[in-house]
């Protein structure tokens, strides 16, 4: 581990699907890792971004603008609690697992009529000397149940992950979104490789990893059973690997801990 | 060119297109589809989406190259996101349909996504929700869909009303929706909706663009759409909107091709006639026959090779049957009257058939009467009587035709005999319908010469011709127009709707007892060189045991094109053809079953009373019409053709059977084509001839009615084997180069064209040739040097360059035989001049000459009064003399039989015929045999009396008339100009004439001109319009209180008015 010092107190494979839980150390390498490169994936760019010019566009369309303008010149809030565990997981998966992000997909929510369930993370990541399609689900839970309620029914992880793997119109979307934002860019080639893998093996090629966010002790028993069920469906050349990441304070307080309080 | 997506994935993209291909030929032809195996066709989708979009994406380095390749995908991909499973909920399942439609249009399938759409149906979407959001999209979703799908003026309409509701509700919503939404979301939402709202917008600048060519007086629509496309591209950047920025950037696209494919667009700034015509073709109605797009063929012609904008001279469109042929010549006939609007010069179309004629007439007709542009039609009869001459004489302003609707052969005599100049002003525009029948072998060289002619001697003249594909266009167009030329070629990457063409054949089946057997019936697909749709197994048809009950019984050709044409016509219209009037009529008896039984019906009932008026009350006809089944051949009038054509349209017939002949002259639309012959039968030793690959691809052209996007379906039926094969081969034959029918007929003649004095005699389809050069020598004003320059001469036309160069040898002989003849010509004292006024050669003419000469017949048989009367011989005497004329020959010993020619019947048939005899006496005196069956003589009456006695009686007795009535004075020779006519029409007076000029059915028109309240001698637009007003009541004044209502109702569909 190059940023956080933490053990890892279980790492198990089953077939295509492993899971292991990363139990965090209460040091300053947490701290660090909190308010550099979990902070910066934070930041709002849109809250800078200006729309006065859309908004008077809009008059060509003769709809109103009044309730819109209200909305986007209200200030935005600062940190956005539900989008740090994303922030967490990506950054953890970029330090820990090489993935790379085109896109800081705190930026955004994704499209909120889109029926198909969406993977929270889209990113590379180079598997064997060959570039991979990364897919991510993101819980946060402090639920003492093990395993915790968000990795089960129709919203759980094993679930979404199931989907992100076997449902191809999510997939198509997912990548007619993110080629303009890998187009004329460094993750041009990187774009290129991951499709032309995903369609020379029959749309199997796909890295999932799912991240469980803990502050409850670390236990196997929040992947265990889930991730035996996925190592019955994920078959080669698709990888799944789950990730239990287990906080040393409470998940409640991660909005100020990113904030560099203590 | 490829995509780096899609490299190394055609085994993939086959198998998906195989699918895709099996999946539509099960939907249409089967009762049920199976669902194929495996994810291919998503994962191809998938493939190309994204390809596409990367194409998108590159937007700003569009070259030739990726715009091909961006159409190649778009097709794969509508080929295949149609037969995909919509997704299930009404949101997903738009946007799926919405994308499809963009491969559509990107694809250059519009017109195939807005069917796919009326058929199919759009999305019940939760336009009234009370989630603002859903709401929202619900709407553009909808209207985005009526704008691809242009359902006439209802979508236009409905996606106005419908944007204006949505900003009323946005008042009434949209606060709301904001306000519920979690801080978190809100910005994204707003965004999105702000999103929405362009695409509104833009929808609703689309919607008015498609009727009014302008929005807000902004004519540059296409700029206008972007700037909103390009805001909504702008607010996605930020977000993640997975469905609306790649489905803006589609949208943004196809919109672009859909102002594209506007009639406005591609007729802007023409002239104001083009524009009012547009206007016309825009309103026509407000219903759903107004045209907003063009076909891609059409915008190919019109905007993209620049048809209207250029001075080309000569244009040959060689384009797929169904796609627009004539609307691209209706705007080319605009211009060029615009063009010489100050000389008022005239337009030539020219059609093959008089069928064609009478259609292409009455459509121009209709579609110019809203711009004043005065359409006529002449008689394919070649003498121009005095109806017609005053017609073309007409002067005023308002009644002055400007197109002229004809056939080769008779525009051909009207401009040798100086017709130009009589009307007084200029030929400014020659369409050619069909131009590839300049290589048959009995018209083509006629129709090659005459526009040669016409391209030496008419100033003004310009030419379009029209042509299913063909290989060398362009050299034909050279031809006429030198540099000053152009080609447009469009066809083996454009299809009017997709097509399967396949062989059927009869398996047996389980025993049904000790000697019958049962039997299956299967469908062989095949590929061909137009795409044709094609699958690895045989599709099964049902079989129909009322038709035949056993294998034995299906193992014909009739029986087995009857049980194909009875499973195939569940999909609509089916025609099936074979080779013989009299085999048609049993095929069509076959179809005469209980199952196809229907129940009375206006239209139906209408042509049955007119054919028991004509025909009796036993003419199988009106029975079969019961069962839906028409037919159609030659030895009909083109009256019942017309009729039968007419009833198969409003869908009122399932099955017309029809002669192989009928292949060079439909021009409607059908589900399918049932082959149980693919030949014609012919005079000469071979009985039967193929079809040629052009014949059969005008037909196949033809099958699937494209407006309902449908697949056609033409169906070659083999009894056996040996058959089979022929057939496969017969389909695998593609058309190739327009060759000029002189290579062809120098070819056949050989040594003899050293003596083109003597080869008309044996082979009458040299006469047309030897006129040429006699006419050309008169023009020229009888140089002496006439020999000296022939072969320049010979360079006006599109043949003898191809001769010299194919086979010099025979060029050489051909010259050498041209070089005798014009001795010939220059000898003094040849009557040339009657070369031009007879058709005939100058061979056949001094034959004439002698034939009188020995028969001492003088002017004085000539008088209308006498001449068809029954005591009267001088019609006898010639008959005897046009029995000796190589060109009328052929088809006058026909008549009577060939072995014994006699005059006399030929004479007695003509009397009874222009005295009012019905087809039904004319059969029973002249062609129904001992013991022999009346329905075979009147199809045999038919046959000859429409298809030869007429036409050759009347241009002979022209002829005739020319040769021996010189001494008459000037106004006698007038007088009788019409007895040619006469015998034309049957009827047995001038006014009775006018009646027929304007299809008034035969029966009905002598009444009209016996009628003494009519006023004859004025205008012939002016009776027609007398005509059109006149009321059912009025009819039955003048024709019969019984008949009348029937007579105008059939001359009203016949003049497409009903």
């Amino acid at each position: 581990m190059s940023l956080i010092n933490g053990t890892f107190c279980f790492d198990e494979t089953r077939g295509q699907t492993s899971w292991q839980g990363f139990s965090c150390d209460d040091d300053s390498s947490l701290v660090d890792f909190l308010v550099g490169p979990v902070s910066e994936r934070l930041h709002d760019s849109t809250a800078a971004v200006d729309f006065e010019e859309d908004l008077r566009a809009l008059a060509t369309t003769q709809f109103a603008s009044d309730n819109l303008e209200l909305v986007l010149q209200a200030s935005v809030p600062e940190e956005r609690d539900w989008a740090i565990g994303e922030s967490l997981a990506e950054a953890f998966l970029e330090y820990e697992h090489s993935v790379s992000w085109p896109w800081n997909h705190e930026r955004d929510k994704r499209n909120p009529f889109a029926s198909l369930p969406g993977a929270d993370l889209v990113g590379f990541v180079v598997d064997g000397g060959v570039t991979r399609l990364a897919l991510g689900e993101v819980k946060a839970s402090t639920d003492t149940n093990n395993p915790p309620g968000v990795m089960n029914g129709r919203s759980g992880m094993r679930h979404q992950l199931e989907q992100l793997a076997t449902n191809l119109e999510t997939l198509c979307q997912l990548l007619k979104w993110l080629h303009p934002r890998c187009k004329g860019t460094g993750n041009e080639q990187p774009f290129k490789d991951a499709v032309r893998l995903l369609i020379d093996s029959g749309n199997q090629a796909i890295s999932l990893y799912g991240v469980l966010i803990r502050d409850t002790p670390p236990t196997s028993l929040d992947l265990e059973a889930r991730g035996d069920a996925l190592a019955k469906t994920i078959a080669h050349p698709t990888s799944c690997r789950l990730i239990a990441i287990y906080l040393p304070f409470s998940i409640t307080e991660l909005p100020s801990r990113v904030r560099g309080a203590a | 060119m490829s995509h780096w997506i899609l490299d190394g994935h055609a085994d993939l993209r086959l198998e998906a297109s195989q699918i895709a291909s099996r999946i539509q030929l099960q939907a249409e032809l089967l009762r049920e589809v199976a669902k194929p195996d495996g994810d291919a066709l998503k994962r191809v989708l998938m493939m190309l989406e994204i390809a596409i979009q990367d194409i998108l994406l590159d937007s700003s380095e569009e070259s030739e190259e990726s715009t091909r390749l961006l159409k190649e995908l778009a097709a794969e991909a509508f080929t295949v996101a149609r037969v995909i499973d919509r997704p299930s909920t009404p949101i997903e399942e738009g946007l799926f349909v919405l994308r499809a439609c963009c491969f559509g249009v990107l694809a250059d399938k519009g017109a195939d996504a807005s069917r796919w759409l009326k058929l199919k149906g759009i999305p019940n979407f939760p336009q009234k929700s009370d989630d603002w959001g859903q709401h929202t999209w619900a709407n553009i979703l909808d209207v985005w869909l009526r704008i691809f799908r242009k359902d006439g003026w209802e979508d236009r309409d409905q996606v106005l009303t419908r944007i204006a509701e949505l900003r009323d509700s946005q008042k009434e919503f949209e606060e709301a929706y904001l306000s519920g939404q979690e801080s978190a979301n809100v910005r994204t939402k707003a965004i999105e909706l702000m999103g929405l709202y362009h695409l509104a917008k833009a929808a609703e600048i689309f919607a008015l663009f498609m009727t009014d060519g302008v929005v807000d007086g902004n004519f540059q629509v296409k700029q206008l759409l972007d700037s909103h496309f390009d805001r909504v591209q702008s607010v996605c950047r930020h977000f993640r909107f997975e469905q609306l920025e790649p489905l803006c950037r589609l949208l943004s696209r196809s919109a672009a091709q859909m102002v594209e494919n506007s009639i406005w667009t591609v007729t802007r700034s023409v002239n104001s006639r083009v524009t009012r015509f547009v206007e016309s073709l825009v309103e026509r109605g407000r219903g759903n026959r107004a045209i907003f797009d063009v076909l891609p063929p059409q915008r190919r012609a019109l905007a993209e090779r620049g048809l209207l904008g250029s001075s080309r001279r000569a244009v040959v469109v060689s384009l797929p049957t169904s796609s627009g042929k004539t609307l691209i010549a209706e705007f080319r006939i605009l211009q060029a009257l615009n063009q010489f609007e100050s000389e008022q010069g005239w337009v030539a179309y020219l059609a093959p058939t008089r069928t064609l004629v009478s259609q292409i007439a009455r459509q121009l007709r209709r579609d110019f009467s809203p711009l004043g542009v005065s359409v006529e039609q002449v008689s394919p009869a070649l003498e121009i009587d005095n109806v017609e001459a005053e017609m073309l004489n007409e002067a005023t302003q308002d009644a002055r035709f400007r197109v002229l609707v004809t056939t080769p052969e008779k525009l051909d005599l009207m401009l040798r005999q100086d017709w130009e100049q009589k009307i007084g002003r200029p030929l400014t525009l020659v369409v050619v319908d069909e131009a590839h029948n300049l290589q048959d072998t009995h018209r083509g060289l006629k129709l090659e010469l005459l526009l040669a002619t016409i391209n030496k001697e008419c100033q003004r003249a310009q030419f379009l011709l029209l042509t299913p594909f063909i290989d060398n266009a362009k050299e034909v167009a050279r031809w006429l127009g030198g540099q000053n030329s152009d080609d447009i070629s469009l066809s083996l990457d454009w299809q009017p709707n997709d097509r399967v063409i396949g062989i059927v054949q009869a398996e047996v089946g389980e025993a049904i007892n000790k000697r019958s057997y049962d039997y299956n019936v299967r469908l062989k697909t095949f590929h061909t060189t137009r795409k044709t749709l094609a699958i690895d197994e045989l599709v099964p048809l049902a079989g129909t045991p009322s038709i035949a009950n056993t294998f034995r019984k299906v193992s014909g050709q009739s029986a087995l094109a009857a049980v194909t044409a009875q499973d195939l016509h569940r999909r609509g219209p089916v025609i099936v053809m074979h080779s013989r009037p009299d085999w048609v009529w049993s095929l069509a008896n076959r179809l005469k079953i209980e199952e196809n039984a229907k129940p009375e019906s206006p239209k139906r009932k209408l042509v049955q009373d007119f054919l028991r008026l004509e025909f009796g009350d036993d003419f199988p006809l009106v029975d079969l019409i019961n069962y839906g089944v028409g037919v159609h051949h030659g030895g009909l009038s083109d009256d019942v053709r017309g009729l039968m054509e007419w009833l198969f349209e409003e869908e009122e017939l399932s099955f017309l059977v029809a002669t192989t002949t009928i292949a060079q002259g439909v021009n409607f639309p059908v589900s399918a084509v049932v082959m149980a012959s693919h030949q014609y039968p012919t005079n000469t030793g071979a009985r039967w001839v193929d079809m040629s690959p052009e014949d059969f691809w005008n037909i196949a052209g033809r099958a699937g009615r494209v407006s309902q996007g449908q697949l056609g379906v033409v169906a070659l039926v083999a009894k056996d084997e040996k058959k089979a094969d022929e057939l496969a081969e017969f389909i695998g034959r593609q058309a190739g180069a327009l060759n000029s029918a002189l290579v062809s007929l120098a070819l056949a003649a050989g040594d003899e064209l050293r003596d083109l004095g003597g080869i008309v005699y044996r082979h009458p389809e040299w006469s047309t040739f030897v006129q040429y050069l006699a006419h050309t020598y008169r023009e020229m004003g009888r140089p002496e040097t006439f020999a000296a320059e022939v072969e320049q001469v010979l360079r006006n036309t599109f043949g003898f360059d191809k001769l010299r160069s194919q086979y010099p040898e025979l060029a050489e002989k051909l010259l050498g035989g041209v070089n005798e003849y014009t001795k010939y010509l220059s000898e003094p004292g040849r009557p040339i001049k009657l070369v031009d006024s007879t058709g005939f050669s100058l061979q056949s003419i001094v034959t004439v000459l002698t034939a009188v000469g020995k028969q001492k017949m003088t002017p004085d048989v000539w008088d209308g009064a006498t001449l068809f009367s029954a005591g009267n011989t001088d019609l006898q005497s010639m008959m005897g003399i046009l029995l000796k004329v190589p060109e009328l020959r052929e088809n006058l010993e026909a008549v009577t039989g060939g072995d014994t020619p006699d005059g006399d019947s030929l004479a007695n048939i003509l009397k009874d015929w222009v005295n009012g005899a019905s087809v039904k006496n004319i059969s029973e005196r002249y062609f129904l045999e001992e013991n022999g069956d009346m329905v075979d003589a009147m199809t045999k009456c038919g046959r000859n009396l429409f298809g030869r006695l007429t036409q050759t009686a009347a241009w002979g007795i022209g002829a005739l008339l020319s040769i021996t009535g010189g001494a008459l004075p000037e106004e006698r020779q007038a007088e009788l100009r019409n007895l040619a006519s006469r015998v034309f029409y049957g009827v047995d007076s001038d006014a009775a004439i006018v009646y027929r000029l304007l299809g008034v059915p035969r029966t009905a028109a002598t009444k009209f001109a016996a009628d003494v309240n009519r006023e004859t001698s004025k205008p012939i637009a002016s009776t027609r319009a007398e005509l059109r007003g006149m009321s059912s009541e009025d009819w039955k004044n003048v024709v019969g209180s019984e008949t009348g209502a029937i007579y105008r109702d059939v001359w009203r569909v016949l003049e497409g008015l009903d």
